[in-house]
């Protein structure tokens, strides 16, 4: 299932490898630089897309990143890209020659999405599984995201899995009450749901109340120690550096 | 439908990330000077991650066979109100890309336009406007159903906006958007209904927290603008190529004019009004249907609103 999945995501950004030394900022600077880069290749780009594949690989293997969870996400990634762009065949069918055949350039637009769809959805995945949500959400405060949202996603990271999990226990004790029925009709969804929220006010009064007693006003601390180590210019440097070389240095002759 | 990076040009990227960046600021600002904030926060990232847990709670649709469960954005927005609902939900979009590959990086400003914006700033006005302080359990199903149309139809117009606007999927802008809309209007429906009954739940067991007094009519009006901006300008661009499956049938059949839609019926056939010059009517089909929306909305408040009236004198 997708929360599996996504809790074990999540487990490995907590290992130590020199891609999770790195400092969060650093990684997230580098990730946005990558996709925007990607996304800003001409319509037909496929062969020239592909060595940018060696940074989201490179990171990947620095941080033990097994390849079968980068395939896992992308195979759960959302269809959209696939669905939208499978019709670019049939409707751009403006004949191109790759390698002696002749073929409708929507194939090739098609291809084009297929790899930068693969690429940014790579680096994310390698970005979360080399960074600790706690790390890279910390990195975003310090990079003057506002603190009430910074705040506000700390809350839902650390609830997130507890909330899902008192879902599947609901969701089990209706199937237990109604085995003949696979999915619950809407009017049972509807008292589950009112149920799980009662649930959620009263826990979020309880961790009100905690945290109130610890002295919370609405703000968390930012701890304000490390600065950037040299191995962080360095990934700061070379990531953009090989993105700007591959996207504009090397002259390919594009379809 | 969340939107994706492969589908994005890095201009329309990058301009939607900007406008959900300022409105995130914005919408921080607003939460963090309201009255009992630090109260909220615990409860804000709680219902966030209740968004979550909902779409975990799959159910049959009546009538269709399939099942579906609720987005949750219209509810967070009546729970928490506008501000702190967008906060929550950008929240929530952001832990989507990170964890569990919806959407991605360049796509998440457009995402938190389409998915939580419509939600929070138009979708919640709209539910207030039509149920009132204390709606009877159908008129409050009402307003939901109509929030949450309204909102996620203009979601689903701006997925279809982004993606003509890149440039890097080849459907046509007509016939997308047909699918789009026409996809998202009973699943608008059903979440409406089902977030009214949750709502109504919530305010029998006096769980309901109290979202903070509306200051509708700023919002609305500020909500009529983006509106007729998005209908208006934004069609004028869309429109720099002739509409893509046209023009294909057109180059198989070899006939200039293809089994054309049924020009005759359509107001506006191909979103053209007869006699102007093809971009200036573009803009003006966008404006109009905006506004056409606008009045066909504004009558079923004020008709909802007349009834409660009369129940409400009649003891």
């Amino acid at each position: 299932m997708i929360l599996d999945a996504a809790r074990k995501l999540d487990r490995l950004g907590y290992a130590d490898s020199p891609a999770h030394r790195l400092d969060a900022r650093a990684k997230i600077i580098a990730a946005i630089f990558f996709v925007i880069i990607v996304a800003s290749f001409p319509k037909y780009a496929v062969v020239q897309l592909l060595p940018l594949a060696l940074i989201p690989f490179l990171l990947a293997w620095f941080g033990d990143t097994p390849f079968c969870v980068l395939g896992r996400m992308l195979l759960i990634a959302c269809p959209l890209a696939l669905m939208v762009g499978l019709f670019n065949p049939f409707l751009d069918r403006t004949p191109v020659e790759i390698a002696g055949h002749e073929l409708s350039a929507g194939w090739l637009s098609y291809t084009s999405i297929l790899v930068r769809f693969t690429l940014s959805m790579t680096m994310l995945t390698t970005l979360v599984a080399t960074t600790s949500l706690p790390e890279l959400l910390h990195g975003l405060r310090r990079l003057n995201v506002p603190a009430a949202l910074v705040t506000q996603l700390q809350f839902l990271y650390r609830y997130l899995f507890l909330l899902a999990d008192e879902a599947s226990r609901l969701s089990r004790a209706r199937q237990l009450r109604e085995p003949a029925r696979r999915r619950a009709d809407w009017h049972t969804a509807r008292a589950i749901l009112a149920s799980l929220l009662t649930r959620a006010t009263d826990r979020a009064e309880r961790i009100h109340l905690a945290m109130q007693a610890r002295g919370f006003t609405g703000d968390m601390p930012v701890r304000d120690h490390a600065g950037l180590r040299p191995a962080d210019f360095f990934f700061l440097a070379a990531v953009p550096a090989y993105c700007l070389l591959i996207r504009f240095a090397i002259v390919w002759n594009a379809p | 439908m969340h939107m994706s990076d492969a589908l994005l040009s890095p201009v329309v990227g990058l301009t939607a990330a900007a406008v959900a960046g300022g409105l995130v600021v914005f919408a921080s600002r607003r939460t963090v000077a309201e009255p009992q904030h630090a109260r909220r926060v615990p409860l804000m990232g709680v219902m966030a991650a209740f968004v979550f847990a909902a779409q975990m709670i799959n159910f049959s649709i009546p009538g269709t066979g399939s099942s579906g469960h609720i987005a949750g954005g219209l509810l967070l927005a009546i729970l928490l109100g506008p501000n702190a609902a967008f906060i929550a939900l950008t929240s929530v979009l952001t832990v989507q890309c990170l964890l569990f590959a919806d959407g991605g990086l360049l796509a998440l400003g457009c995402n938190i336009l389409n998915l939580a914006f419509w939600s929070c700033f138009v979708g919640l006005p709209l539910y207030r406007l039509v149920s009132g302080a204390t709606p009877s359990a159908a008129r409050a199903s009402a307003a939901a159903v109509i929030a949450a149309v309204v909102s996620l139809q203009f979601g689903a117009a701006a997925v279809v906006i982004e993606t003509v606007l890149s440039g890097r999927s080849e459907l046509p802008f007509a016939k997308f958007g047909a699918a789009m809309l026409g996809i998202h209007l009973p699943i608008a429906i059903v979440e409406g209904l089902v977030t009214a009954g949750v709502v109504r739940l919530m305010r029998r067991t006096g769980h309901a927290a109290d979202s903070t007094a509306p200051h509708g009519n700023r919002v609305l009006v500020g909500a009529a603008l983006a509106a007729l901006i998005t209908g208006g300008v934004l069609a004028w661009y869309a429109s720099d190529k002739p509409d893509g499956l046209e023009w294909s049938i057109a180059r198989v059949t070899g006939t200039e004019q293809p089994v054309s839609a049924p020009t005759k019926t359509a107001i506006m056939p191909d979103y053209q009004l007869p006699n102007s010059t093809p971009r200036f009517g573009l803009s003006m089909a966008g404006i109009s249907g905006v506004v056409a929306t606008g009045i066909i909305v504004a009558l079923l408040a004020a008709v909802t609103r007349l009834t409660n009236r009369k129940s409400a004198s009649s003891p």
